[in-house]
């Protein structure tokens, strides 16, 4: 009984190339003919078909699901160009693969409901370790595509994932799910039979400012704060020396300071990056925004950042009870990336030094993370967040 | 005295009104007392109620203030980000620019890739000369018709030609405002910056980047990095145009070094085919000549024996000198035929392995007399262990007796004449000398030492004739046998012949005869 990882990464800048050199650095480490599953991630130059169809004359995976990122984190490095594969083969563990797309003709929750519904029939067996899902990150209420998934799943099972996206425009999220691309789809991965899992999530951002009400909020939409159009929050901090916000690169502000909403269930805020700005002020969320909570303006910096990092190795390695995993899943929110002034090293570096330097790390940056709140113990609550640190161990 | 009386109401309520007055005083005190508390205890309420309020407000007084100084230090950080991301960028493509002299590749190498990580979207290179003006070498998308009509204008525009000559950079950060409108008039970006490209021989052409209008603007630290990737793209332009030139230049010389080579091999068959006529020549005329003298040699010889009559002694001596000068025509002729046979490849040399040291002390004995005339001493040192060495001894013995005779003859009564030999086992051959204390030789006769009759304009050769064939014959038996010789002189002290002669001919080449060779 055995399960090998490899991981095989290319930024020849002839994507079909890439996507050929990768798969050739899977296929040589794992010394197979063909492969149990992939998870491919690729920069925006790299979401090709016929790089895609080599990929699969190569390594043959019987499931393989990924999506595009700004950014590959590897054991080593981070790269913001090209197209990294981790490959498995296992006799023990086994999988189940589905997408879903035209995600914008349904109903949220019953696009998550189908995918994982698709994801169970095609696994096939109850014992189910986690399951890793992306999905479109411009879908409006993406809160909804999560519950959708963990009604059909079991709210039990270990879920994680992300929204991928471009360069980092937020203009376009794609996905692979088996021999194609999909626009505005879901994609996802469910694994079984291994021993152990852990996952962990967190978040470093701090409160600035004086609280203020959400007295009105409607789904993901925050409409009006202290009685005023939600973007006043933003104008009151930003509008000192600008007349209107554009002037202010809004698009960078709102990234770098998300929305903290304080919840009577949870120790930590809930962290929201508005996604857009509706013409009366309302301002557009990635997840579920519940009325009457205070609201804040959040900051962050380097030091809290790294610190964030560090507490969630600890915390994996707490919950893998001196077992080592076969490889660990990063999903970091590239709004950190940017908190830490684009230095990829130290994400990497952390967790190598609390898991030690011979575990596969592989993984991505994303717009939004699907992930327990703080650690597994937390897996009732899984739910979309933003803005986070999430990691995945399997072994 | 009567007081005033009240009339008792049958229910008296004085005392009760007294008592509810009291009472209702004493709660009213109370009351007062109690609200003019309360009231107290609300202004503090209000009051600290204020001061949250102002604390509240103060804390976004300050988080203002947090997120200004933090949005500086994130634009101070982007642009830091940027600047790294260029340089690594600039760093990159210099390596690779550097790399090549080709200059399509070059232009190649400034890809969006390139654009993308210097902040760009748009790029454009234009080169530039004096005749054609601008020329289109990359684009990275700009709309075809707007650089055409930028190339044209930009082109005949002398004052903007000159600004570039002078190393200006214009941009949307520190051009003036017309300048800026006529640039972004003509290829359409809001924030750009063009840097000439300039070369030892003046503007090469130049680089344009620039960014649409929802862009951030360009900055100074921008400029900087554009205007070190244009000095770094001239200097590759400008080397793989003196990589051009050069390249053409060789070309140019290796078809002269082709074309003087053909003219010298034909000059030489010429040469060769001249010598080999003379040589033809010198051996058909020999042949005509020898008979004869033959003839004459023998009546000459028949006649001094008498047997055809007494002659006189006059004629005896006549015949005589006619005898001895058909013996010197006759050593001319068959020297003159030998040369001409080795040149000519047609003698064959009959080599055998010998031991050299019969043959020299043979020589010795043969010219003792002539040695003795002059009172010289002829000494040989071999080497304890010679080894045989394969050479055909007719001729050998013409190549010691042809040195040592000229030693005798060039050197003065009492001198020394030394036959030395060396061995080099590395190159597997021995190495003969042949020296004498005698006149020595002029550098200038060096030169010639070796050619057919040429003899050294010297007192002794003008009283002692020669042919002047005997060291050109001398040479060429040497190299028939896979040898070199050489001479060393120094007028009034003496001089050397060297010549080397290999232990075996096996695994020689033929070609290496005649090879010319000195030490």
């Amino acid at each position: 009984m055995s399960t090998q990882i490899a991981i095989g990464f290319s930024k020849n800048s002839d994507p079909v190339a890439a996507f050929k050199d990768a798969a050739i650095q899977v296929k040589n480490k794992l010394n197979a003919v063909r492969i149990n599953a992939a998870l491919v991630f690729a920069t925006e130059a790299y979401m090709n078909t016929e790089g895609l169809a080599t990929l699969h004359s190569i390594l043959q995976p019987e499931h393989l699901i990924g999506s595009l990122t700004p950014g590959i984190l590897l054991a080593d490095k981070a790269e913001t160009r090209g197209v990294g594969i981790l490959g498995i083969i296992s006799d023990e563990w086994h999988f189940g693969t589905a997408g879903i797309d035209k995600l914008n003709l349904i109903p949220a929750r019953e696009a998550g409901f189908n995918l994982a519904r698709l994801l169970v029939a095609d696994h096939n067996t109850s014992n189910r370790n986690a399951a890793i899902c992306f999905y479109d990150g411009l879908r409006k209420n993406n809160t909804l595509i999560c519950a959708g998934i963990r009604e059909s799943l079991g709210l039990a099972i270990p879920l994680c994932g992300g929204i991928g996206l471009d360069s980092a425009h937020i203009k376009y999220t794609r996905h692979f799910f088996q021999t194609r691309i999909l626009d505005d789809a879901a994609v996802g991965l469910i694994i079984g039979g291994a021993s152990i899992t852990a996952i962990t999530s967190r978040q470093n951002w701090k409160p600035l400012g004086k609280p203020r009400i959400i007295d009105g909020a409607k789904a993901n939409i925050i409409q009006t704060i202290d009685k005023h159009p939600a973007i006043s929050l933003y104008e009151n901090y930003f509008l000192e020396n600008a007349t209107t916000l554009e002037q202010t690169r809004i698009n960078d502000i709102r990234l770098l300071y998300p929305l903290g909403i304080g919840t009577s269930k949870a120790r930590e805020y809930l962290i929201r990056n508005p996604i857009d700005i509706q013409a009366d002020g309302s301002i557009v969320c990635q997840g579920e925004i519940p009325a009457g909570s205070p609201v804040h303006l959040m900051i962050t910096d380097k030091t809290a950042c790294r610190q964030s990092i560090h507490d969630a190795a600890l915390d994996l390695r707490e919950q893998l009870l001196g077992k080592t995993p076969k490889f660990v899943l990063v999903l970091e929110s590239f709004i950190r990336r940017k908190a830490m002034g684009g230095i990829d090293i130290p994400t990497i570096s952390a967790i190598r030094d609390v898991l030690g330097n011979t575990i596969p790390i592989f993984g991505m940056y994303t717009l939004g993370e699907i992930a327990p709140p703080g650690s597994l113990k937390n897996v009732q609550a899984t739910q979309m967040l933003n803005a986070s640190l999430v990691l995945l161990a399997i072994g | 005295m009567p007081g005033i009386s009240y009339p008792m109401h049958p229910f008296d309520i004085t005392p009760l009104l007294l008592g509810l007055n009291v009472t209702l005083i004493i709660i009213s005190s109370v009351l007062a007392y109690f609200f003019i508390g309360k009231s107290e205890d609300l202004k503090d309420l209000q009051s600290s109620f204020k001061k949250i309020i102002n604390s509240f407000n103060e804390l976004d007084e300050q988080a203002k203030l947090i997120v200004k100084t933090d949005l500086e230090l994130n634009k101070a950080q982007e642009e830091l980000d940027r600047r790294l991301i260029g340089l690594s960028t600039l760093q990159t493509l210099s390596r690779t620019i550097s790399r090549t002299l080709d200059e399509q590749e070059i232009f190649r190498k400034i890809d969006k890739t390139i654009a993308t990580e210097l902040g760009f979207t748009h790029l454009l290179v234009l080169s530039y000369d004096e005749t054609n003006g601008f020329t289109i070498r990359t684009n990275l998308g700009i709309d075809p018709v707007k650089i055409e009509q930028a190339r044209t204008e930009l082109g005949l525009d002398l004052q903007f030609l000159s600004a570039l000559k002078d190393g200006m950079i214009f941009s949307s950060l520190n051009s003036s405002q017309k300048t800026k409108s006529r640039i972004i008039q003509l290829l359409e970006n809001e924030h750009f910056i063009l840097s000439p490209l300039l070369t030892q021989r003046g503007v090469g052409g130049l680089l344009f980047v620039g960014n649409r209008y929802s862009a951030p603007a360009v900055t100074a630290g921008d400029e900087e990095l554009i205007s070190i990737l244009a000095s770094q793209l001239a200097q590759a332009l400008e080397n793989s145009q003196l990589f051009e030139q050069a390249y053409h230049a060789s070309q140019t010389l290796e078809s002269k070094v082709a074309e003087r080579t053909k003219e010298l091999s034909m000059a030489l068959k010429d040469v060769e085919d001249i010598s080999k006529k003379k040589s033809e020549f010198i051996s058909a005329v020999s042949h005509e000549l020898r008979t004869p003298l033959t003839s004459i040699k023998g009546y000459a010889s028949i006649l001094m024996t008498g047997k055809v009559g007494d002659i006189p002694d006059a004629v005896k001596e006549r015949l005589g000198k006619i005898n001895t000068h058909s013996d010197n025509l006759v050593k001319l002729i068959n020297d003159l035929l030998d040369i001409s046979r080795i040149e000519s490849g047609r003698v064959e040399m009959k080599t055998t392995p010998h031991n050299i040291r019969p043959m020299l002390d043979t020589i010795a004995d043969l010219l003792t007399p002539q040695l003795n005339n002059k009172e010289i001493s002829l000494k040989i040192n071999l080497p304890v262990e010679m080894p045989a060495i394969e050479y055909d001894t007719t001729q050998m013995d013409r190549v010691f007796i042809n040195l040592v005779s000229n030693a005798i003859k060039f050197t003065p009564a009492g001198g020394l004449i030394t036959i030395n030999a060396q061995l080099n086992m590395m190159r597997e051959e021995a190495i003969f000398e042949v020296a004498d204390t005698g006149i020595g030789i002029n550098k200038e006769d060096l030169q010639r030492i070796f050619d057919e009759f040429y003899r050294v304009d010297n007192e002794i050769n003008l009283k002692v004739k020669g042919t002047g064939l005997g060291l050109a014959l001398a040479k060429n038996i040497v190299e028939a046998h896979y040898g070199h010789i050489w001479v060393t002189s120094t007028v009034g002290q003496g001089t050397i012949f060297h010549f080397t002669l290999p232990f075996q001919h096996k695994n020689k080449d033929p070609k290496q005869k005649n090879t010319r060779w000195h030490p």
